[in-house]
């Protein structure tokens, strides 16, 4: 009772992003409440079209795309040679998941808005936050960045093993 | 197609145009909390409810209760503790004021007699000091700062109505709203400090949090421990110089100084004997030892730690701007700039 009086008192229109987030191989193991959680800790932003998402050695969180195109770039958004793409992301994909557990990952590259878009932030205080008070919660999410990170390890490692056979 | 250095120019423009929309609205608001008055006390106090509740809310809402039922639980169970405790103790309380009220005028007396004493032994001792009256000055001092306290009485004790009884409020909605209610300015912020932003506030928050829930179980402590220390020894007025003690602890530095001058007045004024009086010097020292030793490094620890010399400083002008209110909250406030000046400054660095 008191339940629905409060939840039509502090009433949140998201509509559309919950599948996002759902899809999000990071929140895969949260229960229905976890994500509900999730969604009110979760900023919604909005960049306009060639904004920096986050520049090299900034970056403190994962963002999920929910609307446009981000290109990860190569470079520095400041140098005057054209930075390199490295890849462009859609609707749906998420980026920067390394910067939850390590502050300054993507060293050397950074995220251009292409177009307007609408992005959903994940950041280390939000996850400090989760571990603080939902600990078993925080856990399935960094459970999921460390298998995340293993994968990349091992995909790492053929690649390594494929160029210099020998060793 | 437009070129890629005009892009980068409008979004500048518009980074700009954000960050001073941004500042604005949020310099208009504390603004707004200085001059509305009786506010930033409200706030302050439902801050302060919020910040001792907040941990039993969590931890029920960790076993799975849902914080639509945690918070109105703690919250009625906090004011209903509140409550019984003050009805039990108010019979002490009132006696002992009463008590009080009956025998200030005597009081007076008898420390402007014990002045005019010392004075005369100054006098007789340096023959420079011979036109001052310390005892007149004294009674002139006292006599001035009771009609002030008496006719500020009924505009403050309205205004500590409202405030009481809109700081639980407030405190309500704060802690209903888990994630606190500045939460409501984040669409504001722009996306290029954005991320610096959202640490901040969560290390300021963090800090707060810390220095008040110390700070408060900080003097719950020292005036249980002076208050039971002199009801021990028989003192009069034991529970109203233990919570006088318990008070002024919350300034550092000076506040303990200040916390035993009264129990030292009383203790002349019924002359009492010198190991009496050592002993209660010693109950002051003892509580200021355990305070510094044990209480502050284990409770406040986790705090920037501020040179002592800053401290007073610190203490000095926050009394000059906001008084006896500001002689408390001015650490915090200055631990909370520091820490945005060290992150701002950080961040332009990082970013030429």
């Amino acid at each position: 009772m008191l339940e629905i009086f409060f939840d039509n008192f502090f009433k949140k229109e998201n509509t559309g992003e919950l599948k996002f987030i759902t899809n999000c191989p990071l929140f895969s193991k949260l229960t229905k409440k976890e994500i509900s959680f999730l969604r009110s800790l979760l900023h919604q932003r909005i960049y306009a079209d060639g904004e920096i998402v986050f520049k090299p050695s900034s970056g403190m969180g994962v963002y999920i795309l929910l609307k446009g195109r981000i290109n990860i770039l190569q470079g520095s958004p400041a140098s005057q040679e054209e930075p390199s793409l490295i890849s462009s992301l859609k609707e749906g994909d998420f980026f920067g998941e390394l910067a939850l557990v390590h502050k300054g990952a993507y060293r050397n590259m950074f995220a251009q808005s292409a177009g307007d878009s609408k992005l959903l932030g994940f950041f280390q205080p939000d996850l400090q936050l989760v571990l603080e008070n939902y600990p078993l919660m925080g856990i399935k999410i960094l459970k999921k960045i460390c298998e995340i990170l293993s994968h990349r390890l091992q995909k790492a490692e053929q690649k390594f093993l494929q160029a210099y056979p020998s060793q | 197609m437009i070129s890629s250095t005009e892009k980068s120019k409008r979004i500048r423009r518009l980074n700009f145009f954000r960050l001073g929309f941004f500042l604005l609205i949020f310099s208009s608001l504390v603004a707004a909390l200085f001059i509305i008055k009786g506010l930033f006390i409200t706030l302050l106090l439902a801050f302060i409810i919020s910040f001792i509740l907040l941990p039993p809310v969590n931890l029920l809402c960790q076993w799975g209760l849902s914080r639509s039922w945690a918070v109105p639980l703690i919250f009625f169970s906090f004011l209903g503790s509140l409550g019984a405790v003050l009805f039990w103790s108010l019979p002490f309380l009132s006696k002992q004021f009463n008590k009080l009220q009956e025998e200030f005028p005597t009081y007076i007396e008898q420390i402007s007699i014990l002045i005019g004493n010392w004075q005369n032994h100054l006098t007789s001792n340096f023959f420079f000091l011979t036109d001052f009256n310390l005892s007149e000055r004294f009674i002139q001092i006292v006599s001035s700062l009771g009609t002030a306290f008496l006719e500020d009485l009924p505009s403050t004790l309205t205004q500590s109505f409202t405030i009481l009884l809109l700081a639980p409020f407030f405190a309500f909605f704060m802690m209903k709203s888990r994630l606190g209610l500045t939460r409501n300015l984040y669409p504001l912020v722009p996306n290029h400090v954005f991320e610096m932003f959202l640490s901040l506030h969560y290390k300021i928050n963090k800090q707060i949090g810390v220095f008040i829930r110390g700070r408060i179980l900080e003097a719950a402590i020292v005036g249980l421990i002076v208050g039971t220390g002199l009801v021990i020894l028989d003192f009069p007025f034991a529970i109203l110089l233990g919570i006088f003690a318990s008070l002024t602890n919350l300034v550092p530095y000076i506040g303990p100084m200040i916390g035993s001058i009264p129990v030292l007045l009383v203790a002349l004024v019924n002359d009492y004997e010198t190991g009496q009086i050592l002993l209660v010097l010693g109950l002051f020292f003892f509580t200021q030892v355990i305070d510094s030793m044990v209480l502050v490094p284990v409770l406040l620890a986790r705090i920037v730690n501020l040179h002592p010399l800053t401290v007073i400083v610190i203490i000095i002008a926050g009394a000059q701007f906001m008084g006896i209110i500001g002689m408390i909250i001015s650490i915090p406030l200055v631990n909370a700039l520091k820490v945005s000046i060290m992150a701002v400054y950080q961040h332009i660095t990082e970013n030429i």
